[in-house]
């Protein structure tokens, strides 16, 4: 997930700076995101935009609606439209390859009873990283045939969700792809169009989940990996540590986190044991050695 | 063996589920104040999570914070008081800044620097506080305090205090946040501790991190 940053801003305020304010302070309270006053003029035209397509010519109108109705589904709509998810497959390859070089060796060796492997990717906006931790099991770790392996798929947008099920991409998306993986898991549907296989589709759990809501994550638990990559960075220092706080209750005893390059947990919360693998730093829920 | 998918794991209920789980999902502050005692850390977790919607259990989150022997608990404990947020808040983690608790200290410091607005009220008094520790923990507040005063409450202590230990640390602090108008209070410190090697390099260092914009 990150923020669009591509609409054009505006010298003439659309919204007022007390309303953008109560805006600001409603949608880090539903959502964990928070807007420093300086991106105001960027996100007040985003959300203008968003408005008037809804059929609101008054902001504070238009606040009131979203506050008060009771399906919540024009707040998920807007949601939808103050993120983008622009990603691609295998984006930080390393940590791909701490995954299977290092992280799920410890995993294994404090394996439970089941059998079971559990990894969860949040936010996993169009699909491409949940599917690139598929792809990367299945080429790359060679004891894939030896440990049933759940995936599971989080992001508070439903758009993207949607179009993660589907699996179309184009040719930037899959760019980083080695040629051979592509022809054996992707078939071409169209120009510039490739759609990954319906085994791979189907066994990926996709859900809609709110992060910074104790209710709906309440019960994501007993995952050995989350990955949760470029995230927190728009998160304010309290969203960040409630997300900390409820990856460790996710995560078994041992398993790993993690997050994009440009986060570090270590000024986040002290949960975590710090980890520096050959090919990257990751965080390990303390737990059986 | 390969990719399995299991059931959603956000199902509503699954009788292998803890039992803290089969409740009603929005309960009121009594119940959840009760599970503080319960003796699985992931239960009490879960519950002073849930508390963070009930401000008015504060009094009783800041009186178990010391009490709580899991320091797991305790930082999902000072997250749901730095969301509560406020005047009870504030000054009942001030008060643990005198704790002999080293992971306490620490999570509080960081507590009160996500509360710049409620702490303001209160900086003049801690930069007073006649213990020199405190005044250290409230310099190292102010080090990562998104208040725009910070820099002048720093400026300021040094024209006053007499601790050497308490301006070190506003040096330090000074060379992170400092502005340019912060030098003539540097440059002042010194005439009042001449002879300081410590603190005529630590000067010197934050003036260049100033000048240089870091």
């Amino acid at each position: 997930m990150a923020f669009d940053t591509s609409v054009q801003t505006s010298d003439m305020p659309l919204i007022r700076r007390e309303e953008f304010l109560k805006f600001r302070d409603f949608f880090y309270r539903k959502t964990g995101i928070y807007y420093e006053e300086h991106k105001q003029s960027t996100i007040e035209l985003r959300l203008f935009k968003h408005m008037t397509e809804m059929g609101f010519d008054d902001f504070r109108l238009y606040f009131n609606h979203l506050r008060f109705q009771a399906s919540g589904l024009d707040l998920q709509s807007l949601i939808n439209r103050m993120t983008v998810n622009e990603t691609f497959f295998m984006r930080e390859e390393n940590q791909l390859q701490c995954l299977v070089n290092s992280a799920l060796d410890e995993v294994m060796r404090i394996r439970r009873a089941d059998n079971l492997l559990r990894l969860w990717s949040i936010p996993c906006s169009t699909g491409e990283e949940p599917y690139s931790l598929a792809l990367y099991l299945l080429e790359r770790w060679p004891k894939v045939d030896h440990v049933n392996i759940a995936i599971s798929a989080s992001d508070i947008d439903s758009n993207v969700l949607e179009q993660a099920k589907k699996g179309v991409y184009g040719p930037r998306s899959v760019n980083n792809i080695p040629k051979a993986w592509l022809q054996r898991y992707f078939r071409t549907i169209g120009p510039g169009q490739f759609q990954i296989a319906k085994e791979l589709r189907d066994s990926i759990d996709f859900s809609l989940l709110n992060l910074s809501d104790p209710v709906q994550t309440k019960h994501f638990r007993g995952y050995d990996v989350i990955f949760c990559r470029n995230l927190l960075i728009y998160f304010d220092q309290e969203s960040r540590r409630r997300a900390a706080e409820t990856f460790y209750d996710a995560l078994n005893p041992g398993g790993f986190l993690f997050l994009g390059h440009a986060e570090s947990m270590s000024r986040i919360s002290s949960l975590f044991k710090v980890r520096h693998f050959p090919d990257a730093i990751i965080y390990q829920k303390p737990g059986p050695t | 063996m390969g990719l399995v998918k299991i059931n959603p794991p956000n199902h509503p209920q699954d009788p292998n589920d803890p039992p803290e789980d089969h409740r009603a999902r929005f309960r009121g502050p009594g119940g959840l104040l009760e599970q503080l005692s319960d003796p699985r850390a992931v239960a009490r977790r879960w519950a002073i999570r849930e508390l963070a919607a009930f401000p008015e259990s504060a009094n009783a989150l800041l009186a178990h914070l010391p009490m709580e022997p899991d320091n797991s608990v305790r930082e999902v404990m000072l997250t749901t008081l730095m969301a509560i947020g406020g005047e009870t808040v504030v000054k009942g983690l001030i008060a643990y800044l005198r704790s002999e608790d080293v992971f306490l200290r620490n999570g509080v410091v960081e507590v009160l620097q996500a509360l710049p607005n409620e702490l303001a009220v209160y900086m003049d008094w801690l930069l007073r506080d006649p213990d020199p520790d405190v005044r250290i923990f409230a310099v190292d507040i102010l080090r990562e305090l998104a208040h725009p005063e910070a820099p002048a409450w720093l400026e300021a202590i040094l024209a006053q205090e007499t601790e050497i230990n308490v301006c070190g640390s506003v040096v330090d602090c000074l060379s992170e946040i400092g502005a340019p108008q912060s030098i003539p209070a540097l440059q002042n410190l010194l005439t009042r501790f001449p002879g300081q090697p410590f603190l005529e390099f630590a000067v010197s260092m934050a003036i260049e991190r100033i000048q240089n914009g870091k």
